[in-house]
């Protein structure tokens, strides 16, 4: 437990507070969502194709060179805490946190960017 | 007085209207005859959600349609069109084509069209803009096709009237 938030940041970049008034943070987030082709939603896919998608979306990310030093979650082999954590942090959703299936999380270093795997879709891109 | 179109009996009291295949269609309905029908919901609660409707309306449309339709089921990921009207999610992209008409239907009922405007994914390939986006981006191609005419770099200005052209032929 301890291991995973030792590997983030004890603050968030986006609300760090600094410029002209820094008692105000002021953020946005943009959200999609999006399926893989050639696979049942996440809804539908059995457990086996739901971690071949997660294996996929990884090795997609770690192509991609967008999270370098990212962190790359697996979903069942975190605890609750760890999960209230990153729900906390806006990095997942409590439908995700709760999920039982093969689901995970894509989070950059500087946690600006983050990726849900498999849950209401198979990605879900912050 | 008006009598419900369904039961014939009682005086009508509400009118529902349908939207099939860009056809409206209306329907007056006793309370009783539209409560079954799930009209009514949204005015009670004030509250209702996709699978309502979809649930509920369709079982109206259930009664004319064949009996192919209720066992209707998508090819590739093997989900039942009843299913889907339990839950209000498909299955996989292929339901889109699976249940076109059906869909197509339920889209005009709940948005009134069943066509979008507006942006859309071309699944890969050039995407398609909006007129106000394309007109944008046809006066930045006509800026940069000048400039590589008063800099005499033809390879350039070739490659940009391909674009520009391109662009006309998608948007024009």
């Amino acid at each position: 437990m301890a291991e995973l938030l030792k590997s983030f940041r004890p603050d968030v970049t986006w609300a760090n507070a600094g410029g002209a008034w820094p008692d105000m943070i002021f953020s946005t987030r943009v959200r999609f969502a999006r399926n893989l082709e050639g696979f049942a939603f996440a809804n539908r896919a059995a457990a086996d194709r739901l971690a071949e998608i997660r294996r996929l979306v990884f090795a997609a990310a770690r192509e991609s060179g967008m999270f370098p030093r990212g962190h790359y979650l697996k979903m069942e082999a975190l605890g609750p805490l760890e999960k209230s954590f990153l729900a906390e942090r806006h990095h997942i959703s409590p439908v995700l946190a709760s999920s039982v299936l093969p689901s995970g999380a894509v989070i950059s270093n500087d946690e600006d960017l983050s990726v849900m795997i498999n849950e209401e879709d198979h990605l879900r891109l912050q | 007085m008006k009598l419900c179109e369904d039961c014939h009996k009682t005086p009508a009291a509400v009118f529902l209207k349908l939207a099939v295949n860009n056809k409206v269609t209306g329907l007056h309905l006793c309370q009783a005859c539209a409560a079954k029908k799930g009209a009514v919901y949204g005015f009670e609660s004030g509250v209702f959600n996709a699978s309502d409707i979809v649930g509920n309306v369709s079982d109206y449309f259930n009664d004319f349609l064949p009996r192919e339709r209720k066992t209707l089921a998508c090819a590739a990921c093997g989900l039942k069109y009843s299913r889907f009207k339990e839950t209000g999610r498909l299955g996989c992209a292929q339901c889109y084509k699976s249940f076109e008409p059906q869909l197509a239907e339920l889209m005009a009922r709940i948005h009134g069209f069943a066509r979008h405007a507006g942006r859309g994914y071309a699944g890969g390939g050039a995407p398609e803009f909006s007129r106000a986006e394309a007109s944008r981006r046809g006066e930045a191609l006509n800026a940069a096709i000048r400039a590589a005419v008063d800099k005499e770099d033809f390879a350039a200005d070739a490659r940009l009237r391909e674009a520009l052209r391109e662009l006309e032929n998608r948007h024009g």
